[in-house]
């Protein structure tokens, strides 16, 4: 298969269950939603070494915010319920309560329950205000700067984490310019994030490593430095590689965006070749092959 | 299917006492078993058909025409479907209500959902003394559900309020919500006297300044909370024909109180 004369190779993306809850994150303005999200996602690229992987889904505007401001949706994955209880109550605890003028409401209605206002209203000692609206019960918990409003909880469903497809380029500068539109486009389609740096790694890895106990290595096969050294699935001219990682709360969610990602991504020409990370069926139940995605 | 039509045929003198009417207990009965429910008229038992002419069949929706005010205890622990009054209506309208909906074209009597959990209750015209306090002998008055009155309301208006919303379009009387432990009640009309008097808890919302004789609430001033823009979309929801424009805002004044009961209730301001 070829889109715009570049080849897709047939293969999959391999990718795994978890679980993900979204949040509603409101500010007086777009530079202090700004702080609040950029400080709630950081440190959550990967689980292998953050326990969470976190980014904004979308960005609200006023008319459909609960209270009448500017928003952003954001989504957070883990491995377990009891991960995600721990990092939202941690995360939001320590970078949107502190965060001023911030507000944080549920963004999903159905699945198991995640504690939100419900954990942090102790913070209020003894001041906290509960108010319930409809099913709703929202704390209002008295901070310096006035009052933090944080919705008791929110919920958590199934999700896949580990979407993938990769950019192989003759030059990082065109690597780097098909990623960043890929990551453009994806950032229309919902339910998905890309929890990386800019919505891209550089250092994809593998399962395990000569090492003990390391969990994932450099993914040598894709390295252009270790061509002629060690097994390599590139092509002899290609001097870079970029992985977009997709996480989605569904297939068809992760299936949609890989596709309007490899499109925008083909729309940079000298691509070399468009592929995804897999392990053989060794990492995750879910396999994404890059030629049904494309149809 | 045409609604449960309940047309009162001649003027009583004396309560009726309709609480059997709702839709839980007339659902699955024929019209004939219905006008052989016997209700309680001042003292004496009499069957339902002979006090009113029915038709429609649709027991979930239930209209009750040429109401009058001696027709007591409409919609008492509904649960679900409708009601609908044409007419006013008596004492006890409401009472214990767990779900559903009650509306009134006209006025009420006292006690008008009194110890209601759920569901909501609306009144077109006024409503006596006690809307939404709770029953004599027990501890909460509402529990739960949403009371609007578009027109007055008379002395202890949601007395011990627990929990749910209750809304004043006109004026109500002294000392509304007093020995208020939680929920909202929004007073729309120009300058209450004594709103929230010994409350500990709660919010209450009114349009223009209160008139506070005890002086046991304290000013903070101007505040600038989401909260009211929360209020105003769950208002929206709850009663989609009401003005919420008055919350179209962050800010209003503040007061908190009632320190003489050490209360932490809240009662804004919104067009001070």
């Amino acid at each position: 298969m070829k889109i715009n004369n570049i080849p897709v190779e047939n293969t999959f993306a391999e990718a795994f269950p978890m679980t993900a809850t979204r949040i509603i994150i409101t500010a007086r303005d777009k530079k202090w939603l700004r702080h609040a999200t950029d400080s709630v996602t950081g440190f959550a690229t990967s689980v292998i070494a953050c326990g969470i992987e976190a980014g904004v889904e979308d960005e609200m505007k006023p008319a459909v915010t609960p209270d009448g401001r500017v928003g952003a949706s954001v989504l957070f994955f883990t491995m377990s319920g009891e991960k995600l209880e721990r990092q939202i109550r941690n995360r939001i605890g320590q970078c949107v309560l502190t965060s001023p003028t911030s507000a944080v409401y549920s963004g999903l209605f159905e699945g198991k329950t995640v504690p939100l206002g419900k954990a942090l209203r102790y913070f209020g000692d003894g001041y906290q205000i509960s108010k319930k609206f409809g099913v709703r019960r929202f704390w209002r918990i008295p901070v310096m700067e006035g009052e933090f409003i944080c919705e008791d909880t929110t919920c958590r469903i199934s999700a896949i984490g580990g979407g993938n497809f990769l950019i192989v380029a003759k030059h990082v500068d065109t690597a780097l310019e098909a990623a960043e539109r890929a990551v453009e486009a994806i950032a229309t389609v919902k339910d998905v994030i890309t929890p990386f740096p800019g919505g891209v790694v550089r250092s994809g890895s593998k399962v395990g490593s000569k090492y003990q106990g390391l969990l994932a290595s450099t993914n040598h096969a894709y390295c252009p430095t270790l061509r002629g050294v060690a097994e390599s699935r590139l092509p002899d001219s290609a001097g870079a590689v970029l992985e977009i990682v997709i996480d989605g709360l569904s297939e068809t969610a992760i299936s949609q965006a890989m596709k309007v990602g490899i499109a925008a991504a083909c729309s940079v020409s000298d691509l070399l070749l468009i592929t995804a990370s897999n392990f053989g069926g060794k990492l995750g139940k879910y396999q994404f092959q890059l030629h049904e995605v494309m149809q | 299917m045409n609604p449960l039509t309940f047309r009162l045929k001649n003027k009583v003198s004396v309560p009726l006492n309709m609480e059997r009417i709702t839709p839980e207990n007339l659902a699955s009965l024929s019209i004939s078993d219905i006008c052989s429910i016997k209700i309680l008229a001042g003292k004496q038992w009499v069957n339902l058909g002979d006090l009113f002419k029915l038709s429609g069949t649709d027991t979930s929706q239930i209209v009750i025409e040429n109401s009058i005010s001696n027709l007591e205890r409409i919609g008492r622990n509904l649960a679900a479907g409708s009601i609908e009054v044409m007419g006013d209506a008596g004492n006890f309208v409401g009472q214990e209500m767990t779900g559903g909906t009650l509306v009134v074209h006209g006025s009420a009597g006292d006690f008008a959902g009194s110890s209601m959990r759920g569901g909501t209750l609306c009144i077109t015209g006024n409503t006596g003394d006690y809307l939404g306090v709770e029953l004599p002998g027990r501890k909460l008055g509402m529990n739960g559900g949403v009371v609007l009155v578009e027109g007055n309301t008379g002395v202890r208006t949601a007395n011990r309020m627990r929990r749910g919303l209750v809304v004043i379009k006109g004026n109500a009387a002294a000392g509304a919500g007093a020995d208020m432990i939680a929920g909202t009640i929004v007073l729309m009309g120009s300058s209450p006297v004594d709103p929230g008097v010994r409350m500990r808890r709660g919010s209450i919302f009114c349009a223009n300044q209160p008139n506070f004789q005890t002086g046991s609430f304290f000013d903070q001033g101007t505040v600038n909370l989401n909260l009211l823009f929360l209020f105003k979309n769950e208002l929206q929801r709850l009663l989609p024909n009401f003005d919420c424009n008055i919350f179209s805002t962050h800010k209003s004044l503040r007061y908190i109180g009632d320190r003489n009961n050490n209360g932490m209730g809240e009662l804004f301001v919104l067009n001070p």
